[in-house]
């Protein structure tokens, strides 16, 4: 199921044209540039971070996500295919990240609560995001997505921040297209009871 | 069509996610209904609104987080493999070390094949119709385990290729087999400590030529006189004495079945603590039954009847199972309780697996719907004690089905 999966994901990695500025960047990175490894941080980090931040809901640990995804990605840099794009390729590595972290703070609640949903670590770090958000609106917004429970939350950001199609979601989080469809449609519910006034 | 249906499909169809004939329904219902084009709109705005208002403003923390990521690259080279920050565990470890023991295990596995020992014994095995399917089941799983990558999609494919040789056997002691086999490649999943099995089986065998215990020996005329695997299963447990209604019961039972297996073949212990849950409530006629070519009825019985039972053994065993989590504040855990924890993940794991077969088996849809119903809510727990069982026969399931889809197709 695990090579599955990474077949289903290396799937989402799309071709792009013409030799790119970002072709180059990675070029040269596999050439043993480090800086040019650099600029590719600064042209990902903040896409990166919205959509590890829409995952495990908390500032502290996307910041950890972000730099293991960075660092990882560095590492096996020498397997990346030049001519693909490169932010899915990153992506796929920082939602693996992501998940296991979601995956091991599920593992710690009780038997009892099986059936639940368990883990949401509350984000006592929102005034640090807060920083981050220059409008009173994205705060809200922000705050909204959090306050979801973590299985609708990881679905509407998968969906939202990546755009990734249901089957994609499905294969990802290895649940079957229709729970996708059904948690998407109650993540949306509850966001719209949430922000209703702001439409 | 109730309102509601359409309701739920709104969100799919927002994304353009509904299949042809669902989406021309929902269509053409929501182009003559008010409630529904609102309800769309709203849809809509809601994912501009966050289109529009999610984006991070620019700040020093984005440099300050760039030179920090690069810090840490420093003391890192494209070649080096690095441990990922928080990732690391001591299971992590625990793994390496499983994956150092089980490469052992399997060159003491071959070693001791080649030493040919108690040849003679294995060749009189071999005429006994139920021990000769067993080292045949045994083979399989060996066999599976020593796939070194022990990833997930390969134990799927083998465990289709375990179910099918065992169906193709079609002997006796295929059908137990075939009961168990899902559980080894389970165990295989979770560590590789099944692989000793095969070994010690033939330690064992050679153990009970050359000083075969009291009880070895009755047993062994029973498998002689009896070449159903399944009624000698019963006949141990009229050996291991009282039912197992309640887990308190089931606990002495399984303590007295491991005596005796001490003196048995290793490998038969595990199979007969696996039909023993089942055992109280099965009816005797129905393994023969089973035995005659495997009846697709009595064979989807035998499964509904599995999930009674154990249905049955999970409530007993969950009122423990709550005065367990309230002790389990306290430091030190109290052995019989922490057992019930065990049971209690072990019978879930024999429903999960038998409405996996109800699934494939029944053509009944409300039946169907139930078992998927059943296995995807426990998939979607994020409860990767149970979970990950329920996922792997969920998935099970859907191979199965685009299996069967896929064969369909081809003959057309």
């Amino acid at each position: 199921m695990r090579k599955n999966l990474e077949d289903s994901q290396s799937s989402n990695v799309t071709p792009t044209g013409s030799k790119s500025e970002e072709q180059k960047l990675i070029e040269s990175v596999q050439n043993g540039n480090k800086t040019a490894f650099g600029k590719l941080i600064r042209i990902h980090q903040k896409r990166l971070f919205r959509f590890i931040y829409g995952l495990v809901n908390s500032f502290d640990i996307t910041e950890d996500i972000v730099q293991d995804t960075f660092v990882k990605a560095y590492q096996k840099i020498e397997t990346f295919r030049t001519g693909y794009a490169f932010y899915p390729w990153l992506a796929t590595i920082a939602r693996n990240l992501a998940y296991n972290f979601i995956q091991r703070e599920q593992k710690k609640e009780s038997l009892d609560k099986m059936t639940e949903v368990g883990f949401d670590p509350q984000s006592t770090d929102i005034s640090a995001l807060d920083n981050l958000l220059d409008d009173e609106n994205k705060k809200r917004l922000y705050k909204a997505i959090g306050a979801l429970p973590v299985k609708y939350r990881v679905v509407f950001t998968l969906r939202h921040f990546e755009k990734m199609d249901y089957s994609e979601i499905a294969s990802f989080l290895k649940i079957p297209p229709g729970t996708v469809d059904s948690r998407l449609f109650r993540a949306r519910q509850m966001l719209l009871g949430a922000v209703k006034d702001l439409l | 069509m109730e309102h509601q249906f359409y309701i739920d499909r709104l969100s799919a169809y927002f994304d353009n996610e509904l299949k042809n004939e669902e989406f021309v329904i929902v269509k053409e219902h929501i182009d003559s209904c008010d409630e529904c084009q609102k309800r769309l709109a709203e849809l809509e705005k809601l994912e501009n609104l966050f289109t529009d208002n999610s984006e991070l403003s620019e700040s020093e923390y984005w440099e300050q987080s760039a030179q920090k990521i690069e810090a840490s690259l420093d003391a890192q080279t494209p070649t080096e493999i690095i441990p990922i920050k928080k990732t690391k565990s001591s299971l992590s470890l625990w793994w390496k070390l499983t994956g150092v023991a089980a490469s052992l295990v399997l060159v003491a596995i071959f070693a001791f094949e080649q030493k040919d020992v108690g040849d003679e014994l294995l060749m009189e095995e071999k005429n006994n119709s139920p021990i000769e399917n067993r080292s045949a089941s045994v083979q399989i799983a060996k066999d599976t385990i020593t796939d070194e990558e022990l990833s997930l999609g390969n134990i799927v494919a083998d465990a289709d290729d375990m179910i099918e040789t065992a169906l193709e056997l079609n002997q006796p002691i295929a059908q137990p087999s075939q009961v168990i086999t899902p559980k080894k490649k389970t165990r295989s999943k979770k560590q590789v400590a099944s692989k000793p099995q095969p070994v010690k089986l033939e330690k064992e065998k050679v153990k009970t030529q050359q000083a075969p215990p009291v009880i070895a020996e009755i047993v062994e005329e029973k498998i002689i006189e009896e070449p159903a695997p399944v009624k000698l299963r019963t006949l141990e447990f009229q050996n291991g004495g009282g039912t197992i209604a309640t887990s308190d019961n089931y606990i002495k039972l399984d303590q007295t079945s491991k005596v005796q297996s001490d003196n048995l073949v290793e490998d038969e212990s595990e199979s007969v603590a696996t039909t023993q849950i089942f055992s109280n409530t099965f009816d005797s006629t129905l393994p023969n039954k089973l035995q005659d070519g495997f009846g697709k009825t009595a064979e989807l019985e035998y499964w509904r009847r599995r999930v009674a039972t154990n249905n049955d053994l999970l409530k007993a065993r969950k009122k423990n199972t709550v005065q367990y989590s309230k002790s389990s504040k306290s430091t030190t855990r109290q052995r019989g309780k922490s057992t019930n924890r065990i049971d209690v993940e072990f019978t879930y794991k024999q429903i999960f697996e038998a409405y996996y077969h109800i699934a494939i088996l029944t053509n009944a849809s409300f039946e169907v719907k139930q078992a998927v119903d059943f296995l995807t809510m426990h998939a979607d727990s994020l409860t990767t004690t149970y979970s990950s069982n329920a996922l792997y026969y969920l998935q099970l399931y859907q191979n199965e089905m685009n299996r069967q889809e896929n064969k369909k197709n081809q003959e057309e």
